[in-house]
């Protein structure tokens, strides 16, 4: 049952507080944006107890960087935009799904209305490799600098994202003669308090009147060919690597210590 | 009948922008003996960066043998041909952003040419820039291994 962890460490040299979460959790995947160090740094960091891991380079897209408990031939970029690298994870004796991972444009540059409109784009991208692989057994992650509810992840066109696994699971949804496919979104569960873990992955305040505070910007989706596979009950927004916090006392992200984003941890049966 | 047609009237007058990119797709792999191709694909769905654009095209660096593709540009014009609107792979219009282009930079990281003439220029700069070597580079080379 492979393990993936999701990380927006915020240009910072984390080094070995991903190393540290990648052993306390049994990590299989990193996948790290606004990863500014060298990716041979970050290697031995997480191969200094053990070599396990190894690079999994992207071609054409830097915005993201990944690691594999394997090599990375199982792991190999299909499709590729400079702000998208589509994996195929094809290892041996188990299902291959396909892995796409996304650094979005960011709020501070770009409005709403822009990022819903680029989410088509990855919409037909990932939809593009999937017709490449034959399949749609696809899990989207990232910073998709957008929350749950925003137009882009729900909007069919865009993500057609999902809170229910019973509206997923219907495939699809055909709107004005065009068919646009589902994906389960289980991030709405981990919204506010209703959980032991932190309310969002990311904190920002500001003195206007429409403020959400915690934002769950990093997410993953899922197609519904794959929601049977993914382990709901693992789902997780990290707050420490087992022996450092990452927040501060008052609960928020502690950006001195580690980034401005919490890490993404989840797990998937193939 | 009648044939109230005018004259001539089935011959373009225009190039359309799209044959210039097949043209370049095709040349891309007589280059790499088809080790690295490149492909010109239509959108079904429209572009928001340009409205009313009647014509997508995805422009795709492939590597067969590696079953790898990359978007290297959208490109999308209207019924008219011109304008064309372009939008490259932010890396490239970061690089087309530092060349002094004679080129109208729109919204959405896109560029707007009127012209056949405005047309080849950026596409050359855009297939010549540093990011498409580099990845065609990267992709003869992988090919080569795989």
């Amino acid at each position: 049952m492979p393990s993936f962890l999701f990380w927006n460490i915020n240009r910072k040299p984390l080094e070995s507080l991903i190393g540290r979460i990648a052993r306390r959790h049994d990590v299989d995947v990193i996948m790290l944006v606004e990863s500014v160090s060298d990716p041979a740094v970050i290697l031995q960091e997480l191969n200094s107890q053990e070599t396990t891991y190894h690079y999994a380079p992207s071609i054409g897209c830097e915005k993201v960087v990944l690691f594999a408990r394997f090599s990375s031939d199982f792991l190999r970029p299909i499709l590729e935009t400079n702000r998208l690298t589509v994996r195929h994870l094809n290892l041996p004796g188990v299902t291959d799904i396909l892995l796409a991972v996304t650094h979005f444009p960011s709020k501070l540059h770009w409005s709403d209305t822009s990022q819903m409109m680029e989410c088509v784009e990855l919409s037909n991208s990932i939809r593009v490799a999937e017709s490449q692989v034959g399949h749609s057994r696809t899990v989207l992650v990232g910073d998709l600098n957008m929350n749950p509810f925003e137009g882009g992840v729900v909007s069919a066109n865009g993500l057609h994202g999902v809170a229910s696994r019973a509206i997923a699971q219907k495939k699809s949804r055909i709107i004005q003669s065009r068919e646009y496919p589902f994906f389960y979104n289980p991030m709405w569960v981990l919204f506010g308090d209703g959980t032991r873990r932190p309310p969002g992955t990311y904190y920002y305040s500001s003195s206007e009147h429409c403020v959400y505070f915690w934002n769950l910007f990093d997410q993953v989706l899922l197609r519904p060919d794959l929601i049977h596979r993914f382990e709901m009950d693992a789902l997780d927004i990290l707050k420490s690597d087992g022996d450092k916090s990452f927040l501060t006392e008052d609960g928020l992200p502690d950006v001195a210590m580690a980034s401005d984003h919490l890490p993404l941890f989840f797990r998937i049966s193939l | 009948m009648t044939d109230l047609w005018p004259e001539g009237i089935a011959e373009p007058v225009t190039t359309s922008p799209v044959r210039f990119i097949r043209e370049q797709a095709a040349l891309l792999g007589q280059k790499t003996g088809n080790t690295v191709t490149a492909k010109v694909s239509r959108s079904e769905e429209g572009a928001y960066w340009q409205s009313g654009a009647a014509f997508i095209y995805r422009f795709y660096i492939i590597a067969p043998t590696l079953d790898y593709r990359f978007q290297l540009f959208q490109l999308a014009f209207p019924i008219e041909m011109y304008p064309v609107t372009i939008k490259p792979d932010d890396d490239i219009m970061e690089e087309l952003n530092n060349a002094n282009l004679n080129t109208e930079f729109g919204p959405y990281g896109t560029i707007r040419v009127d012209s056949e003439e405005q047309l080849i220029p950026l596409l050359a700069s855009i297939l010549g820039s540093a990011k498409s070597r580099k990845i065609v580079q990267s992709l003869v080379a992988q090919s080569k291994e795989a």
